[in-house]
């Protein structure tokens, strides 16, 4: 909203400067922004939603009386009513107008603008259209009721206020066709829609120059209908906004007064008796609010006078008695329904920096806290410990999800563009990006990790599960890299009872199960999907570790075990392993038959020289422990003769040569 | 065994010496010679032993020679190890001035590291920590905080949805979880919550559909405005320094009554005035206000003389200010010359 202060100027009584009502509009939290243009300054504020009242000359004046000491100056209305000719006004949807009010005025001759209404029309932000019609717009400005001016030859026999018949069609001022449905209001007359009621005039009923007889109309709309009328024909007007936040019934017939006369006053013409559908009388808000409440509430001292003198300037009626004052809010204010509305005022007008700071007196009580985000954090360090950095992506995306096509993919209904019209599945196309994106920056290798939600839909709404998404480029060998996706595993207390190896459409994948369910999973990505964000020549891993149950039961324990008192013994194995044999089923083998060993370390694999096709060599470290007695050399090689015959006779597992 | 005439070897014995001293290769060699002279039983040793045997008239001498000679042997000795030392200690010779090797370092998001220190002051006062869903219902966003439907104030947050009846929605704040911890834990309470948020803001240097918020809820008996104010001037001079200046001014959120908007003197300029706070001198940093009596209810807080103050802040605003960022875009752009230089 903006005035000019010389315009707002004339509408004030009382002394008042330029440095006064800045700074008083800056204590209301109004963010005045002052501009000056030629020898006027105009002031652009920001109007909060629920402050329809302060979208209006005297809203703006009125506001300003308790702190500055000036008062609104409002105009005197000398209304001759010198016809008797009226219009039959007919409300068929009460829930959608409350009121609805007018005068016929016969005779008027309608021209462009000139003065003084010209001036003050234009500075408050209008185009001159001409006079009749400026004047609705200048007492809109004034006392923030929207008006209509139609031509009333044009108009037939009555007016009707009332729901639009689906597929109704009207011209509006505008020059655009709209359509029309049960959503919206319509001022119509007997036969035709002849305004959008609350959001604009039409263009069969148009006052232009031609214009003799008008009919002008002020009404109280349900602010809701008006919302859902200019939402559903995708209209925002000054009067549709205004609506929206809700009028008052006592503006209706001032602001019909103060237009018709000025009208009159510039226009000529004669103006005849109200009409009116609905009920003029308004129900009368009153809110209890004790003295003590308001300092309880804001942690400061109010004087009662203080409270009683600023609630009476904004044209409250206060009646106080017993430390209880009753406070008759006027129509006008509808944001003030709550003691603790009143309580917001009086904090505004005493100044929020005036209220001293005072730390809150809290009993100790142990904090509650849910626990997902400081286990989440702790794994994110651990990451880093690893050397990973970490990224964060939107989690917005541009193309349905390849990792788990079983999914139903989650689209935005209203995206901002198709960039960003899905929610993620995985976090792996965010990873695949961040790595692209990197690349075209000359980076040579990385290694990521993001901790975030990827979501799913189910039957009959969403889910959400906190995962981590691990990624490198030229970084970590497949084993090195499978070495630390099942370390997070592990360390995140998932037990890993199988992995199973798959070719799918975008690489192999090795799940980690536990119990059968998915634990994580690991993705060697085929070059045609690496191709698609030109990073098809680099060495890239990626995968994905589940972190639903590790929110909920956090890090295992670590569980202590005493050193030993005797002493383990290494001895290291080149193995040549066929690729056909699962390597956990030789862990489990050894493990089952040989007690002593304790650990099976693996810290080479090669393949190439000296390995026959179809077989991998692979280095072990193997850890032999007594815990009773220290183990002989003859000892070793026992054990180890037993370990290598049955790697053998089970799996074709040779020593290497 | 010593007597005049190794006296008289004493020439003998310096030339020898000397001569042994300059074919040291090592500091074990030179220990042993040494011993070999200046040790207890050294030469030197037994023939100072000596000197008490020769005459009185021949004592003086001898002393001042063999003193001599053993000065003379020392000073020799003392720089040969000099020299031997040197030899043994290369980085003598290594050219301090290049820099060293920077270890690689991984680094975590300057979101991150953001949020847990804003975790961290509010932990100092005993705030826990909640989280809520990204993906929201109608009510937990919008009514449960005193927006019905058509309610004009729902226009401040432009929603993505995720349904034709606009049922489900992603969360265009965090305070949601107001309602949603009141729901599950009864007062006295004091709570932050961080998280992602979603609006459908076109990308810009000061915006970005998705962004991330700290919100902050205590509820209890008696309290006050002034002890919201008391708590969050606490939180922006323990996160700003203790010379940022807090400013409150009236706002209006429909959840809360009274609402405050609360800036910050400006930390690139004092409050003087630069193009970051638009030459107004102040940085609007937090929304606050007392919890509105509406939100109670619809959360299920039915108690009387139960009152709470609640706020929100987006983080990448505060990350902006504290490390000099100038584009919002930067945080989610997840280039490693970024990232690293937070490591």
């Amino acid at each position: 909203m903006r005035y000019s202060l010389k315009i707002l100027g004339q509408y004030i009584s009382g002394k008042w400067s330029e440095d006064k009502i800045e700074h008083w509009l800056r204590i209301l939290g109004l963010n005045p922004l002052l501009v000056k243009e030629g020898d006027d300054v105009f002031i652009e504020l920001e109007i909060p939603s629920n402050r329809g009242d302060l979208l209006s000359a005297f809203g703006i004046v009125r506001a300003l009386a308790p702190c500055t000491g000036i008062e609104p100056g409002y105009p005197e209305i000398d209304l001759q009513q010198r016809s008797s000719r009226t219009m039959l006004v007919e409300i068929t949807s009460p829930e959608d107008c409350f009121l609805y009010a007018g005068r016929v005025i016969e005779s008027v001759s309608v021209e462009p603008s000139s003065g003084w209404l010209k001036e003050r029309v234009l500075c408050a932000g209008f185009r001159s259209v001409n006079n009749v019609v400026d004047i609705t717009n200048l007492v809109f400005w004034e006392y923030g009721q929207p008006l209509h001016a139609f031509d009333l030859d044009r108009l037939e026999e009555k007016i009707v206020v009332r729901r639009a018949e689906d597929g109704e069609e009207i011209t509006t001022l505008d020059g655009t066709k709209r359509h029309l449905n049960r959503d919206v209001l319509v001022i119509s007359d007997s036969e035709k829609p002849v305004a959008i009621a609350g959001i604009m005039g039409g263009l069969n009923s148009e006052v232009g120059y031609h214009t003799k007889n008008i009919f002008i109309e002020s009404a109280f709309f349900n602010p809701v209908r008006i919302r859902r009328g200019s939402k559903y024909l995708g209209m925002a007007t000054d009067a549709s906004a205004r609506f929206e936040k809700g009028t008052a019934r006592s503006l209706v017939v001032s602001a019909l007064d103060r237009c018709c006369a000025l009208i009159n006053q510039l226009c000529g013409g004669n103006t005849g008796p109200v009409c009116v559908a609905g009920s003029l009388s308004s129900e009368k808000r009153v809110i209890y609010l004790s003295i003590e409440k308001i300092s309880e509430y804001l942690g400061c001292e109010i004087p009662e006078d203080f409270a009683v003198n600023t609630l009476k300037k904004l044209g409250c009626s206060v009646e106080s008695g017993h430390n209880m004052l009753k406070i008759t809010v006027p129509d006008i204010r509808n944001d003030l329904e709550l003691d603790v509305d009143v309580i917001e005022e009086m904090a505004k007008y005493w100044g929020y920096d005036k209220i001293p700071e005072s730390m809150p007196v809290a009993s100790v009580s142990p904090s509650v806290s849910a626990r997902e985000y400081s286990r989440l954090e702790a794994l994110k360090d651990i990451f880093v410990q690893l050397g990973f950095n970490e990224v964060i992506n939107l989690g917005l995306g541009c193309e349905p999800e390849f990792l788990y096509p079983e999914d139903e993919n989650i689209e935005i209904v209203n995206p901002l563009s198709r960039n960003y019209a899905f929610l993620r599945r995985s976090m792996m196309s965010g990873l695949l990006q961040n790595i692209q994106e990197n690349y075209n920056r000359k980076i040579q290798s990385l290694s990521i990790f993001e901790i975030g939600n990827i979501y799913r839909k189910t039957g009959s709404g969403f889910t959400e599960e906190p995962t981590a998404g691990i990624a490198v480029m030229n970084k970590y060998s497949l084993y090195s890299f499978k070495g630390i996706v099942e370390y997070i595993l592990k360390k995140i207390g998932s037990s890993i009872n199988s992995q199973r190896m798959s070719k799918q459409k975008n690489g192999v994948v090795i799940e980690f199960l536990q119990n059968n369910k998915r634990a994580g999973i690991l993705l060697l990505p085929r070059s045609d999907l690496l191709k698609k964000y030109g990073i098809e020549d680099q060495e890239i891993l990626l995968a994905e570790v589940m972190l639903k149950d590790f929110v909920e039961t956090g890090f295992p324990e670590t569980v202590y075990k005493a050193p030993s008192r005797t002493m383990p013994v290494k001895r290291d194995l080149s193995l040549v392993v066929p690729n056909s044999v699962n390597w956990e089923k030789v862990e489990e083998m050894l493990f089952n038959n040989i007690p002593m060993l304790e650990k099976i370390e693996i810290f080479d694999i090669y393949r190439g020289k000296n390995i026959p096709e179809k077989f991998t060599g692979i280095a072990v470290s193997l850890t032999f422990h007594n815990p009773d007695s220290n183990l002989t050399k003859q000892d070793i090689e026992k054990i180890v003769g037993n370990v290598l015959e049955m790697m053998q006779k089970n799996f074709s597992i040779i020593l290497r040569q | 065994m010593c007597d005049e005439k190794s006296l008289e070897n004493l020439e003998k014995v310096v030339e020898g010496a000397v001569k042994e001293l300059e074919e040291m290769k090592d500091s074990s060699e030179l220990e042993q010679w040494r011993i070999k002279y200046f040790g207890r039983k050294g030469i030197f040793a037994s023939i100072t032993s000596s000197i008490p045997r020769l005459s009185s008239e021949l004592r003086p001498a001898a002393g001042t020679k063999i003193n001599s000679a053993k000065k003379q042997l020392t000073r020799m000795f003392e720089e040969k190890l000099n020299i031997l030392q040197k030899k043994k200690s290369p980085e003598v010779d290594v050219n301090f001035t290049i820099p060293g090797i920077v270890p690689e370092r991984a680094s975590l998001h300057p979101i991150t590291l953001v949020s847990r220190e804003i975790v961290a002051i509010f932990q100092k006062l005993g705030f826990g920590i909640h989280t809520g869903p990204e993906i929201e219902t109608d009510f937990y966003n919008f009514e449960a905080l005193n927006m019905p439907e058509d309610h004009p104030a729902r226009d401040m947050w432009d929603t993505f949805y995720l349904d034709e009846k606009k049922r489900f929605l992603l969360r265009t704040h965090t305070s949601p979880v107001q309602v949603r911890v009141m729901q599950k834990i009864s007062p006295p309470l004091r709570i932050i919550a961080i998280g992602k948020t979603f609006r459908r803001d076109a990308f810009d240097a000061s915006h970005s559909p998705v962004f991330h918020q700290v919100e902050g809820l205590m509820v209890d008996t008696g309290i006050t405005f002034s002890n919201l104010k008391a708590v969050l001037v606490f939180f922006l001079k323990e996160l700003f320094g203790s010379g940022v200046r807090v400013r409150f001014l009236p706002s209006y959120f429909p959840f809360t009554e009274p609402s405050a908007e609360i800036s910050i003197s400006c930390v690139i300029c004092d409050g003087k005035g630069c193009q970051t706070c638009g030459n107004a001198g102040w940085l609007e940093i937090l929304g606050a206000g007392m919890v509105h009596p509406e939100v109670f209810r619809k959360s299920g807080v039915e108690c009387k003389n139960i009152t709470g103050f609640a706020f929100g802040a987006g983080i990448e605003r505060i990350a902006m200010l504290k490390y000099g960022i100038d584009d919002i875009r930067q945080f989610y752009l997840n280039d490693m010359r970024f990232l690293r230089q937070f490591g």
